[in-house]
């Protein structure tokens, strides 16, 4: 018998105890915790996703600088795929339509190549988690040229 | 009927509350705690195909690309009509088009979603439809009744015209609340028996709001309102983003930051986590790596830090103003702060700890009350009241007959109650500080309670309560009263017990109604009737301060103790033949002497002898390893189907074997199996309907609802 369950009242216990709703319980408890612990280190990826974007790669850029850069191109790698192995999947939402349960439009931009209402940047990566949206991406989306 | 569930309609946000023994917020299919109150129009990419209508979050994803399409802040306009200032100012602040209506005798307002008129009754409609959906969803079962808070400024028309959104989601509105009522409820100022005058302030994201309530003999009523339309949190957040630009611009040269979009969205996002860190801490390091980046200089990284004081001083101006209405409201009313008796802190922005140090200056720490989050205060208010209130009044002016809340339609003029309301003053009450039910047999197991007064419930009752439950014998009913939570009767305070035997003619699973009436004196009526049988009911008072008949519970005291030892030994001797095996020398031996003990005490009727080794034996039945788990599961065996038994079976020979082997790691593994196993099986037996009738010495049972 489990802690804290005195043997005196186990057969009462055993026919009280509502297993499944216990199970639900702490399923609960566990998503919640897991989600905001899940998202914190998100955001860390996002520092390094804008710092990143921000590299202007037309800049002469010395061979220290340059190895500094991959190395730490690594660390962000490395961090994406701990997320992945804790079961996010990031969405890949460039060239797909605007769906916004998964996406939260922060831009309209017209662009004669592209019809409207499609993702034509991901500014904040989207990620699902349990089957569930566990962050939506911020995206720029096609509106209709003009 | 489906669930009745409380809603906070929010200007900025929205929330949906259930009561179910305590009071919860519903997560959104969103998984968040809020529905954004925002409607938004999706164009379809083919031109052929008609757009969609996104509510809540999806809609605040939309609102970008179509800001014209786009409906915030509707509760604004509920009720109003385009001549009205604060109408003026709405559309001053959004993007979509506000009009008015075609029909010269309608002053009221529309607002265009792609082009199509809508009214806010439409719009607040498509907000608590959506409310409803995610709440079914939660819940898992349909929800049909409701309880909506609104602000106690909101006017008659304005209080319809929400009732009316209500009906059109395909609710029935049991009630329109005033936002502070419902907070007052929350924070159980309801219950107290005293007269209470209560301020509620209320400061949630972009709106302020403060009532000044009183309560007198338990009903409330509003004497003022007073406010500030266009403050609250937002101002904070935006106070936070102001200092981390003027940062920048000092460290990168005077680069100013606030024409980039990208930048103010990370900026706003941060600033919002800033301000609700600070509310726990006294500094918060601001860490923000490549927020933008400039001109000749590359990347801008925020790092600095910000300290409670600063952030106090950024922001000390809108909390000066919100008290001074604070002062506005008590001067008009010609109060001190003396006469006020209570303050509630409700809304998002409270939570600041600024914001609470300003009134608990003015107030005095006593009074002031924020122990409830305050994002959900009011719509937790609202659920409880949901649960607690029982009556719809038929909506018809001639008739205004009480019905029971899963009517639909009025019982004595047949009008539909969808649309129904309560007239007059709300009126809270008194309600019960504890369940009252009786002990029945539910699912084959005895003593189990069931509930027909909740605890919560306001009395004097406006009817009695009753339910229906099943003979389990042919001579005799017996119905033990009970008070308390605890889901084994036993386990209650004992009110009484209404026994009466039956003629030969009962069958077994006749149906019995229970009723129970509770007056303004605490007097408990139960009624018990055999259905088509009116010779056959009895009728009993049990006046709640009685003393317990301590006779009666001794007899039976003594009798229980008895069988208890006989059980006790019954099942140790059993224990013993099947399961020595699996017990060290030492536990068997000391078992076969417990149990001789056990024999010599009830023999002798010594009773605190025959308690201490009771205890003793199920500690070694329950408690020896392999041994009891071998019992348990045969135990759990009984009755079993085919299926489970096997598995079960399974199980057991599979311990058995390992315990033989010598395996400790999977005796261990098999005995953690095993132990969940059984107690899914006990689990589901306790779900099961349909049991085989046993003896139960008259107890009804209960079907379940």
């Amino acid at each position: 018998m489990g802690e804290g369950i005195s043997s005196e009242d186990a057969p009462k216990w055993l026919q009280a105890f509502d297993f499944n709703q216990q199970v639900a319980v702490m399923e609960k408890e566990y998503v919640r915790e897991m989600r905001n612990t899940l998202l914190s280190f998100l955001e860390v990826l996002d520092s390094f996703d804008r710092c990143f974007s921000a590299i202007d790669q037309t800049r002469e850029m010395s061979s220290l600088a340059q190895s500094w850069l991959r190395s730490f191109e690594g660390v962000r790698r490395q961090l994406r795929r701990t997320l992945e192995q804790a079961g996010v999947s990031f969405m890949n939402c460039q060239g797909e339509p605007f769906d916004p349960h998964k996406h939260e439009a922060i831009q309209a931009r017209s662009r004669p190549d592209v019809r409207e209402g499609i993702v034509i940047e991901e500014v904040v990566r989207g990620c699902e988690w349990r089957g569930e949206v566990l962050r939506q991406a911020k995206v720029v989306v096609t509106r209709k040229s003009r | 009927m489906g669930k009745s569930i409380g809603i906070d309609l929010g200007t900025t946000n929205s929330a949906a509350a259930y009561y179910d023994r305590e009071v919860r917020v519903l997560p959104t299919r969103m998984n968040e705690p809020l529905t954004p109150s925002v409607v938004s129009y999706r164009k379809s990419r083919r031109e052929s195909r008609p757009g969609q209508i996104l509510v809540g979050r999806a809609a605040v994803s939309n609102a970008r690309l179509a800001p014209e399409d786009t409906i915030f802040s509707i509760k604004r306009l509920m009720g109003r009509t385009v001549d009205e200032p604060k109408v003026e100012e709405v559309q001053e602040r959004f993007g979509y088009a506000i009009v008015s209506s075609d029909d010269p005798e309608d002053r009221g307002v529309r607002v265009l979603l792609n082009g199509v008129e809508y009214t806010p009754i439409d719009v607040s409609a498509m907000i608590l439809r959506q409310i409803k959906e995610d709440a079914e969803r939660a819940l898992g079962e349909e929800v049909t009744h409701a309880v909506i808070t609104v602000p106690a400024y909101f006017e008659e028309r304005q209080r319809a015209a929400t009732r009316e959104a209500g009906q059109q989601a395909g609710l029935v509105v049991k009630k329109i609340i005033d936002e502070p009522t419902a907070a007052a409820v929350a924070f159980g100022i309801d219950k107290a028996e005293e007269r209470h005058r209560v301020l509620v302030y209320d400061m949630g994201g972009g709106t302020f709001d403060i009532s000044l309530i009183q309560m007198v003999n338990k009903q409330f009523q509003v004497l003022a309102i007073e406010g500030d339309m266009w403050l609250g949190g937002d101002d904070f957040d935006h106070e936070i983003v102001k200092a981390i630009e003027e940062r920048i611009k000092a460290e990168y040269d005077g680069f100013d930051p606030s024409g980039d979009e990208r930048f103010l969205m990370v900026a706003k996002q941060e600033a919002e986590k800033a301000k609700i860190l600070l509310s726990g801490q006294n500094e918060v390091d601001l860490l923000i790596p490549g927020i933008t980046s400039a001109p000749n200089v590359g990347l801008v990284d925020v790092d600095m830090v910000i300290t409670r004081q600063e952030f106090n001083d950024m922001i000390q101006k809108y909390v000066d103003h919100s008290m001074d209405l604070v002062r506005k409201v008590l001067r008009d009313q010609e109060l001190g702060v003396g006469d006020i008796t209570a303050v509630l802190v409700v809304g998002g922005a409270t939570a600041t700890p600024l914001v609470h140090q300003a009134v608990t200056d003015m107030f005095g720490r006593d009074k002031v009350k924020g122990y409830i989050d305050p994002m959900q205060c009011v719509a937790l208010g609202a659920g409880l009241l949901a649960a607690r209130i029982k009556v719809i009044e038929c909506p018809n002016p001639d008739c205004e007959a009480e019905n029971t809340e899963d009517a639909m339609t009025c019982g004595r003029c047949g009008h539909s109650l969808v649309g129904a309301r309560v007239r007059g003053d709300v009126s809270v009450g008194a309600v019960t500080a504890k369940s009252l039910g009786i002990s029945v047999v539910r699912d084959g197991a005895p003593d189990t309670y069931a509930v027909i007064i909740p605890k919560g419930t306001p009395y004097p009752l406006h009817r009695p309560m009753e339910r229906t439950f099943y003979t389990t014998a042919e001579n005799i009913i017996k119905v033990p009263v009970y008070e308390g939570e605890e889901t084994l009767a036993t386990k209650n305070d004992l009110q009484g017990v209404i026994e009466y035997p039956l003629p030969e003619d009962i069958p077994v699973g006749t149906p019995v109604s229970v009723r129970f009436d509770y007056d303004q004196d605490r007097v408990l009526k139960v009624t018990v009737w055999v259905h088509g049988r009116s010779d056959l009911k009895k009728e009993q008072t049990l006046a709640r301060d009685r003393p317990r008949a301590a006779f009666e519970k001794e007899d039976e005291a003594e009798e229980e103790w008895r069988e208890m030892l006989e059980g006790t030994i019954n099942a140790s001797r059993h224990f013993q033949s099947q399961y020595s095996r699996y017990l060290d020398p030492g536990t068997a031996s000391k078992m076969e002497a417990d149990i001789q003990r056990a024999e010599r005490a009830f023999a002798e009727g010594n009773k605190i002898e025959g308690s201490r080794v009771v205890n003793a034996l199920h500690r070694t039945i329950m408690g020896s390893g392999v041994a009891s788990q071998l019992f348990i599961a045969e135990r759990a065996m009984d009755g079993l189907g085919p299926e489970a038994a096997t598995l079960l079976r399974e199980a057991v020979r599979k311990l058995r074997t390992a315990h033989e082997a010598g395996d400790g790691e999977e005796v261990e593994r098999i005995s953690m199996a095993l132990q969940l196993a059984v107690a899914r099986i006990f689990q589901r037996r306790a779900s099961q309907t349909d049991v085989p009738d046993q003896d139960f010495g008259g107890l009804l049972k209960d079907l379940g609802r």
